[in-house]
């Protein structure tokens, strides 16, 4: 009988967490969630059963959280890889749920699936396995009542698919679903809105919208504005300085390769005024190389600077062509620094 | 006890020798010894004779039916790492045995993987397996490189490529055990670069405590290498470390089609030319190579000279295979440090 299986799981994890013993009581959470699989199986036509599924697999992942913690700590020979066995366990109850489409909307177990690849994505996102994400977005897109998800479940499923979508330099869509979640956060779960900020600050400023230093004070993210001070000047030096600055941070929370990202937002920045200086349609790259120099790249060349303007080109944000026979940038008459959320 | 078993459950090898003997013996009865394994001068006799000095055991899959093997089939952590040392001497210093490097490859690549599958079956793991599984990375990525020009029937540079990953995560699975290691930052700079396109290795990178001239060169690499800054990426190429140089070998061939793609755009006109001398040095070919990858992306030529045009850069066209950089001696700088590994990590005496 699942049913005695579950308490009898639960109350083992509960003694081990008495005893201090994180190992142990991942593993008979491990049962409870097992049990609670066979259970959900044997339940036709009804779904009520799923705030537990959902209290015992966020349980599971803290647990597993800790003991691995505790592992890594005590640099024991044998090595559980409880995050990863969390994940399967996860994913035992997601099967289950998202197969069930024989029941009734309002009986249906896949109300239950959200939630569950919330939890896994918290999971993925821990063990770096971020293409393991794909198949459960696609789950949830493709599902009709996308929309209709509790909206905390939505608001952490577009905070996590946004932040895929800006490791895969997809901006655009990544805006849209960390706008979503930061739009749609609870106004009081202010440690929520700063977390989604974190990801839609930099990705907001490779499309051209610098923070306002209002907005970082009240989240307490002035980590960010330096390096926005950086960019808007197109001061390369400063940006490196500005990350070193924060470096912990930044790289803590997996921005710190978007920020050198932006370098070349400042390089933008820079050349635009070169060309505002010389007030010319045909800019002397010897020029911006000069200007590169200045701004911290000491070491640039020309073939170098025209390599940037090149990319910057080719990315749509400066209008014009180099010549190379007179080592020139020719930059259109019209709007040749386009605004960057225009071009991105 | 040197090894160190997970469960503690585990068979424990008796066999002294790089070969045990029951198989030497099979392998010269049946024909089936390696040029490399012949007693010199044997080659034409019936059967050539093993030289139980060069006879290495072969690596064979595990599967059903195939009975587990016993302890005097399984060597001991010791002969192992005698056993890797006499392989990777071997490749670095056998040249012309075989007429061609890529039979020596073969040979070593398969009897490492051997060497490999002994370790998990004793459930060898921990510090001291690590020296064996690091230079084995070494021993991948300089033969992915020295090998990279052949064709796909002499070198297969994805069964390379699977057996170097196999080898890496086991190394850093062990690091993350919390074994150290002072070839650390080197092999995690090494995985950062080889596996540029995910940017697990680069993370790893930023998130360590520790930082060294390899592990910056490595971080730098990867941002010209996702900034499409290939001027500067060509030009640090050649102050970079040898592992290095060789784990960005491989995406080169990318880098330089990305070039042509923002080329096209950029340098796009009907009557400006682009010199092939000048595309020559900067993307690090010679000047055949340049204007065969002009014509890969379908980048119009005259002369000495390119023409680039927006709407010609053929988008279906893959990357022009791997080349070796001649005039940046990688290999022989590659040679030099796996020695230097040799003598830093292995008790050469034994």
């Amino acid at each position: 009988m699942p049913l005695s299986e579950i308490v009898l799981s639960h109350l083992q994890a509960a003694n081990s967490i008495h005893d201090n013993d994180w190992l142990k009581a991942f593993e008979h959470q491990c049962g409870v969630v097992a049990a609670i699989t066979k259970w959900l199986q044997l339940q036709k036509d009804e779904n009520w059963s799923l705030p537990v599924m959902h209290t015992a697999c966020v349980e599971l992942r803290l647990l597993a959280l800790q003991a691995e913690r505790i592992q890594k700590k005590s640099h024991s020979v044998s090595h559980v890889e409880c995050l990863e066995k969390a994940a399967e366990s996860l994913m035992g109850c997601f099967r289950i749920c998202a197969s069930d489409n024989r029941s009734s909307e309002e009986m249906t177990k896949r109300w239950g699936m959200l939630a569950l690849i919330n939890q896994l994505f918290k999971v993925y996102f821990r063990i770096n396995k971020l293409n393991l994400c794909k198949p459960l977005i696609r789950a949830i897109e493709g599902s009709p009542f996308k929309e209709d998800f509790s909206l905390s479940q939505q608001v952490t499923f577009r905070y996590y698919t946004g932040r895929k979508a800006m490791f895969d330099s997809e901006f655009r869509q990544a805006e849209a679903y960390l706008e979503y979640s930061f739009q749609h956060c609870h106004v009081q779960s202010r440690k929520n809105k700063r977390r989604i900020l974190i990801y839609l600050i930099p990705v907001k400023m490779l499309l051209g919208y610098m923070p306002k230093r209002a907005l970082l004070e009240k989240y307490d993210l002035m980590a960010f504005w330096p390096a926005a001070q950086a960019i808007r000047e197109g001061n390369s030096n400063g940006l490196s300085r500005a990350i070193e600055k924060n470096e912990t941070f930044f790289i803590k929370n997996g921005v710190y390769i978007m920020l050198e990202k932006l370098r070349m937002i400042a390089f933008r920045n820079l050349f635009k005024k070169v060309y505002h200086i010389l007030n010319t349609h045909q800019i002397d790259i010897q020029a911006l190389n000069v200007a590169l120099k200045c701004s911290g790249v000491t070491d640039a060349d020309v073939d170098e600077t025209q390599c940037l303007v090149a990319n910057l080109i080719n990315d749509n944000k400066i209008k014009g062509y180099i010549s190379h026979q007179h080592n020139k940038l020719v930059v259109s008459k019209q709007n040749p620094f386009p605004a960057l959320h225009t071009v991105a | 006890m040197s090894s160190l078993g997970i469960l503690g459950n585990f068979i424990h090898g008796t066999c002294e020798e790089m070969c045990p003997k029951s198989e030497l013996e099979f392998r010269q009865r049946q024909r089936l010894l390696h040029p490399l394994e012949m007693k010199a001068g044997t080659i034409h006799h019936k059967p050539p004779l093993a030289d139980p000095l060069k006879t290495v055991k072969e690596y064979s899959r595990s599967a059903a039916g195939v009975k587990a093997e016993n302890a005097d089939q399984l060597r001991p952590l010791p002969v192992l790492e005698r056993t890797t040392i006499y392989l990777i001497r071997l490749a670095l210093e056998e040249q012309d045995l075989c007429g061609n490097w890529s039979t020596i490859y073969d040979f070593v690549a398969d009897r490492l993987r051997a060497v490999r599958k002994d370790i998990v079956i004793q459930g060898l793991s921990g510090r001291d397996v690590l020296p064996i599984l690091e230079v084995m990375v070494l021993f991948h990525l300089y033969a992915g490189y020295r090998l990279c020009e052949l064709k796909v029937s002499q070198f297969d540079p994805k069964l390379n490529n699977d057996m170097l990953i196999d080898c890496v995560r086991r190394v850093l699975d062990t690091y993350d055990y919390g074994f150290t290691s002072r070839n650390q930052l080197l092999l995690e700079s090494i995985f950062a670069l080889h596996d540029i396109n995910r940017t697990e290795g680069v993370v790893r990178l930023l998130s360590s405590k520790a930082r060294s001239k390899l592990t910056e060169d490595a971080i730098q690499m990867f941002i010209l290498y996702s900034s499409n800054n290939y001027a500067r990426l060509f030009r640090s190429l050649q102050d970079l470390p040898a592992p290095l140089a060789c784990a960005m070998a491989q995406h080169l061939p990318s880098v330089r089609r990305n070039a042509f793609n923002a080329m096209s755009v950029a340098y796009s006109s009907k009557i400006l030319k682009v010199p092939v001398q000048w595309l020559s040095s900067l993307l690090l070919l010679s000047c055949e190579e340049v204007r065969a990858e002009a014509k890969n992306y379908g980048v119009k030529q005259e002369a000495d000279f390119l023409q680039f045009s927006k709407g010609n850069f053929n988008f279906d066209s893959k990357p022009v295979p791997c080349t070796r950089l001649k005039e940046l001696e990688i290999e022989s700088k590659m040679q030099v440090f796996i020695k230097k590994f040799l003598v830093q990590n292995f008790d050469l005496r034994k």
